[in-house]
């Protein structure tokens, strides 16, 4: 209960901006509540499965919101604003490790690499495995576009805003990606996928 | 010309999450072979999407921990320090302060500030009622010194007191100092007036030295005519002469200093024709007619017999 006080819980991402742009540390407070979880699991796929990578750019990216909140554009969704600026985050990351990445890419893929013929009684985690390096083959763009719309699950106009492009372009990359993903990954044959923990 | 189907990949994802190839209507098959080369493409983007699924609900959850939130939170305080505004919400955190021991200061600093503008409000008031009041105690003290002064003060400095209360107030009758200004010139006046009247005395005694043997001649001569009681009226008439009116008694309205300086004017006069007289020796002229200055006598104004006579 708060006299004077606000639910901050209940109030749109809009208006916690409005709040934090003023300076209400529980505004911010929320926004972070509501979103870095989120945010933890995007960094965690687009940036190699790597846990301190993916919580050090969660922490960089809600550092630049405290120093910079006006930087925010009321006129789009924050949420998709915010998106957007993680996956910028997340170029910068891979332009500045291009190098580190192919040989984090290359280690995996030796290390992962999954005999296409030997596919029954694979699991799981084997699948999460190649299916991690294959998107990390991908462009970044692509794999962005996957990764929002089959694991943050967020529509087409959604990803569309987050890039600031058109819906036919967000279309086009689900496409393209689903189809080489599948083309890459058929020897997982879901009937065969056995549950977590059995062979 | 058919227009060309664009690519709609929620339909086609319902599709493949719903339905096997062999499962799909030939309308929803036709769609399919539009976009995808076969059966072979569509079960394995279909296994592929099935496989996501299930791997995104086995995917362990990662998570934020408690240190990163209070590490973003105080970068966030860095970043906004109080600029000395006050919000209403501070209230509310008064009422109830969050865990965060941060918050704990922000109403502390608001009810800090709001005791030290009512304190510097009274203390501002106070000292304002504190002058009024100096300056009235000094006002009573002075009025109180002045009620207290003795009078002798107040003759000696009157012209101070009619400079500092203005030309008008000082001739305002009824006034203190317009009474003792008064009271001393009246006090002047009189002195006067018994130096006048002393010096007139012996101007009289002088006077009635001389014209003590022209009294008796005139009353004399007029014996026959007047009668012993206006014989005995002239005779005290006659005894001063001079003092026929003067010795009337002033009217209380009558200005004195011009009673006194008339007194004066006639007591000069009448010493210059005492001297006059002593030095002809006689008061008539050679004609017989009294000369101009000198006070006829009632024996030598039959007019003022007849009057006399005819009981005036």
């Amino acid at each position: 209960m708060a006299l004077f006080g606000t639910e901050y819980g209940k109030l749109g991402d809009d208006r916690l901006m409005e709040l934090v742009v003023r300076g209400d540390e529980r505004a911010f407070a929320a926004i972070y509540d509501r979103y870095h979880q989120r945010l933890l699991s995007y960094f965690h796929r687009m940036l190699w499965q790597d846990r301190e990578k993916a919580r050090d750019h969660l922490q960089d990216l809600f550092t630049k919101l405290a120093q910079r909140p006006e930087s925010y554009d009321p006129s789009r969704p924050f949420h998709t604003w915010l998106f957007s600026v993680a996956n910028n985050m997340c170029k910068n990351a891979y332009r500045h490790a291009e190098v580190v990445k192919a040989a984090a890419i290359h280690i995996r893929n030796g290390e992962d690499r999954v005999d296409p013929r030997g596919g029954i009684g694979v699991d799981h985690e084997r699948f999460r495995d190649r299916l991690d390096a294959e998107l990390d083959r991908l462009d970044p763009d692509h794999k962005a576009t996957f990764v929002m719309r089959y694991h943050e699950d967020m529509a087409i106009k959604e990803i569309a805003a987050a890039f600031g492009c058109s819906e036919g372009t967000v279309k086009s990359r689900l496409f393209y990606t689903l189809k080489k993903l599948a083309e890459r990954l058929k020897e997982f044959d879901p009937n065969t996928l056995a549950p977590h923990g059995k062979a | 010309m058919e227009r060309r189907e664009r690519y709609d990949p929620e339909d086609l994802e319902s599709l493949l999450h719903e339905r096997g190839y062999n499962e799909l209507l030939d309308e929803e098959r036709a769609y399919v072979l539009r976009h995808l080369s076969g059966k072979e493409e569509y079960e394995s983007m279909r296994a592929l999407l099935l496989n996501l699924r299930r791997n995104e609900m086995d995917r362990p959850s990662i998570s934020g921990d408690e240190a990163m939130r209070e590490s973003v939170l105080r970068s966030f305080r860095e970043q906004h320090r109080p600029q000395w505004r006050i919000w209403l919400n501070s209230l509310g955190a008064l009422l109830e302060p969050p865990k965060s021991e941060g918050f704990n200061w922000r109403p502390a600093l608001v009810v800090g500030s709001i005791a030290l503008v009512i304190a510097a409000g009274v203390f501002v008031i106070q000292r304002a009622g504190m002058e009024g009041n100096v300056q009235v105690a000094e006002l009573e003290r002075k009025e109180a010194k002045e009620r207290t002064a003795p009078p002798a003060e107040r003759l000696a400095e009157p012209d101070a007191d009619a400079v500092t209360r203005g030309s008008g107030e000082a001739e305002a009758p009824g006034s203190l100092s317009a009474g003792t200004l008064q009271l001393s010139e009246i006090q002047e006046d009189m002195e006067m007036e018994d130096m006048v009247e002393s010096e007139l005395k012996s101007t009289d005694a002088a006077m009635d030295d001389v014209n003590e043997e022209e009294i008796l001649t005139d009353l004399k001569l007029n014996e026959t005519e007047a009668t012993s009681v206006d014989k005995e009226r002239s005779a005290s008439l006659s005894v001063d002469p001079s003092f026929s009116y003067t010795a009337a008694p002033v009217p209380v309205a009558v200005d004195e200093l011009d009673r006194v300086r008339l007194e004066r004017s006639s007591s000069q006069k009448q010493k210059a024709s005492a001297r006059e007289l002593t030095a002809t020796g006689s008061v008539l002229k050679k004609d017989g007619t009294v000369p101009a200055g000198i006070s006829r006598t009632l024996a030598q104004d039959p007019e003022l017999l007849e009057l006399m006579a005819a009981g005036w």
